[in-house]
């Protein structure tokens, strides 16, 4: 017992030294984390970064290409688009649109499928059969579809978009919340924690949910990805976030008819989606590694 | 005899577990625990003891009030468990698992792990919990600065001792202690056991001891209950079943406890090979198949209970006055 003699602050200070330094060995999460905050950085920044006020229409500056192109300047250095407005201003509001869709959409879907999935884990049986029914209800549903027919309904915004998105893509975290909770569900402190006296509720919330999370985490990256990807495409065709609201899908539906002659207007943004997308996607998938007892790293 | 109800009774206690095979596959009924009766006196030590599978843990489960009773009742200083509340049940009765890996939830302190029944129950403040807390840690050897400590650690000794002070938090009456050292070092089971004795003199605690370590059991109880596929073959007194088993099954158990001594060979303990299997038991007296006094009655009849100077047993040997 003596051997424990180091204080409880200097074991703590040495847990975090282990988590960093396994972070700083994986160069996945080294460069998808650098990668995000870049982002993240430009789209909360985008009011003092952007050199431009991202919906100020200029007819006379319309389709100006990029500043290493000839005809290119510096005062639009990324271009402008049909109406005028100033690429790269949009480019960075933009990121604001996708990083607000992600993080909220991942929320929302977060939130409802690791709740769906503990119930179906802890209680099993017929609640757990008729969750996972609903699961593959879901699974057979085409996102996009039912995204057209809502924005039919109500019409398209950014809220809309997110509460469908949230209510779309929950179900891994109802699997992986699933299948995590069965393995606890009759582990020895559970039984103690129920003989203690405490309720189901009180179970999931302080003895499971603490347990399923490492795993949530990171499916809850993996979502905030193809969100954005979604909405990129809602967008593009036109049933997702509306214009002018900066969206990278929309600038790509609107630079698509100027493709064969002014391909950057759908190559800007696309990269930009690129990036995001593959940055946390590394993040996540490093994270998995990191968080997984016999996982690399 | 005294009016007073013992402190637990099962009376014809009896746990089905209902097995489906496949999709299309038959129902299957696993009679893990059947019809068994006993008292719990205040202040005694009951060991279960038998071979895995023999309905030792169902029993223990049914005790820790986590699984039903197919039929059959459990009492409480003569009131059934059915009457109570959860509350009352659990203030009065706690457990101490056997792996103190898996009892012990790795994301939370050492400090909320043993204080969790006090937030549930009691109406404390948490300074007062605190106090408290750190008081039964010390009774079981904790040192106060592994408080804010997780699990992971701390040895496995040490967790035992964190679930053990857990189970004393509130004060319970009953202990059920399943396998409690046998997932330990050697080294560190002596000091578990020491632990119990002392925490049954000082809190004046009744234990129910699960182990198939037949020298734990000497060591520890005072009442002896030898378990068979579902069935109780014989109680008795410890220092009685240890020095004069009756039932065959008892002296084979007893047989095979092997003496520390190189030199000789694993205990041969004259028994059948057949596989005791709980889906479906043999007719007649479930031990029948490995028995080496079998009778033609054995394969037809189930023995009746048949009590002997405080010892009760399922035998035909001792049936009917013989």
């Amino acid at each position: 017992m003596t051997d424990q003699a180091a204080g409880s602050a200097s074991i703590a200070s040495w847990r975090i030294f282990i988590a960093r330094s396994k972070v700083m060995r994986h160069y996945g999460v080294l460069s998808g984390g650098l990668m995000v905050a870049i982002v993240l950085a430009v789209a909360l920044l985008a009011p003092v970064l952007a050199p431009h006020d991202p919906y100020q229409q200029a007819l006379l500056n319309r389709l100006k290409p990029p500043f290493w192109m000839t005809g290119g300047s510096w005062s639009f250095p990324l271009g402008t688009d049909h109406m005028g407005r100033d690429y790269l201003s949009r480019l960075m509001y933009g990121a604001q649109i996708s990083i607000l869709i992600g993080v909220s959409t991942a929320l929302i879907s977060g939130a409802l499928g690791t709740s769906l999935g503990l119930a179906a884990g802890y209680f099993g049986g017929r609640v757990d059969a008729i969750i996972m029914f609903i699961v593959t209800v879901k699974l057979s549903i085409p996102t996009i579809l039912v995204a057209l027919a809502v924005v039919q309904l109500v019409g398209g915004s950014l809220q809309i978009v997110i509460l469908v998105l949230g209510l779309l893509l929950w179900h891994q975290f109802a699997v992986v919340a699933r299948s995590v909770t069965m393995q606890i569900r009759d582990m020895d402190y559970i039984t103690s924690a129920r003989m203690a006296g405490c309720s189901s509720l009180r179970i999931l919330m302080t003895e499971i949910l603490p347990n399923v999370l490492n795993q949530i985490i990171v499916v809850l990256t993996l979502t905030m990805a193809s969100a954005i990807v979604i909405e990129a495409s809602l967008s593009f065709l036109g049933v997702g976030v509306q214009p002018p609201l900066p969206s990278w899908g929309i600038m790509i539906a609107e630079g698509k008819e100027h493709i064969f002659f002014r391909p950057w207007l759908v190559m800007i943004p696309g990269f930009a989606l690129l990036f995001l997308v593959l940055a946390i996607n590394l993040l996540g998938d490093g994270l998995r590694d990191i968080t997984s007892p016999q996982g690399r790293g | 005899m005294t009016i007073t109800p013992p402190l637990m009774e099962l009376r014809n206690v009896s746990r089905d577990f209902l097995i489906k095979a496949g999709l299309f596959g038959q129902k299957k009924i696993l009679r893990a625990v059947r019809s068994v009766s006993i008292d719990i006196e205040k202040g005694d030590v009951l060991a279960l003891v038998g071979e895995s599978g023999c309905g030792k843990t169902t029993l223990a489960r049914m005790l820790m009030n986590v699984l039903e009773p197919t039929s059959g009742d459990i009492l409480y200083q003569g009131k059934p468990n059915k009457d109570r509340s959860a509350a009352d049940r659990s203030r009065k009765l706690q457990a101490v698992f056997q792996d103190p890996y898996s009892s012990l939830n790795p994301r939370k302190t050492i400090g909320s792990i043993v204080s969790l029944p006090l937030w549930i129950h009691g109406d404390l403040a948490s300074a007062a919990i605190r106090s408290e807390t750190l008081k039964i840690m010390d009774k079981v050897g904790l040192p106060a600065r592994v408080y804010d400590n997780y699990p992971n650690q701390l040895s496995g000794g040490q967790r035992q001792r964190v679930a053990i002070a857990r189970a004393l938090i509130l004060k319970p009456e009953i202990i059920i202690c399943d396998e409690p050292t046998s997932a330990l070092d050697v080294s560190v089971q002596s000091q578990i056991l020491n632990l119990l004795i002392d925490m049954k003199h000082e809190f004046n605690l009744t234990y129910v001891l699960i182990s198939h370590n037949l020298g734990v059991v000497e060591h520890l109880a005072n009442k002896v209950a030898v378990m068979y596929l579902g069935r109780i073959v014989e109680m008795a007194a410890c220092e009685e079943l240890f020095s004069s088993p009756r039932h065959p099954y008892t002296k084979a158990l007893l047989a095979s406890i092997m003496a520390p001594d190189p030199d000789l060979d694993i205990p041969d303990v004259d028994l059948g090979v057949a596989f005791p299997n709980a889906m479906n038991p043999p007719v007649g007296c479930a031990f029948h198949p490995r028995c080496n006094q079998k009778m033609p009655i054995c394969t037809i009849e189930q023995p009746s209970k048949v009590l002997q100077q405080e010892r009760t047993l399922e035998c035909h040997l001792f049936g009917n006055g013989r």
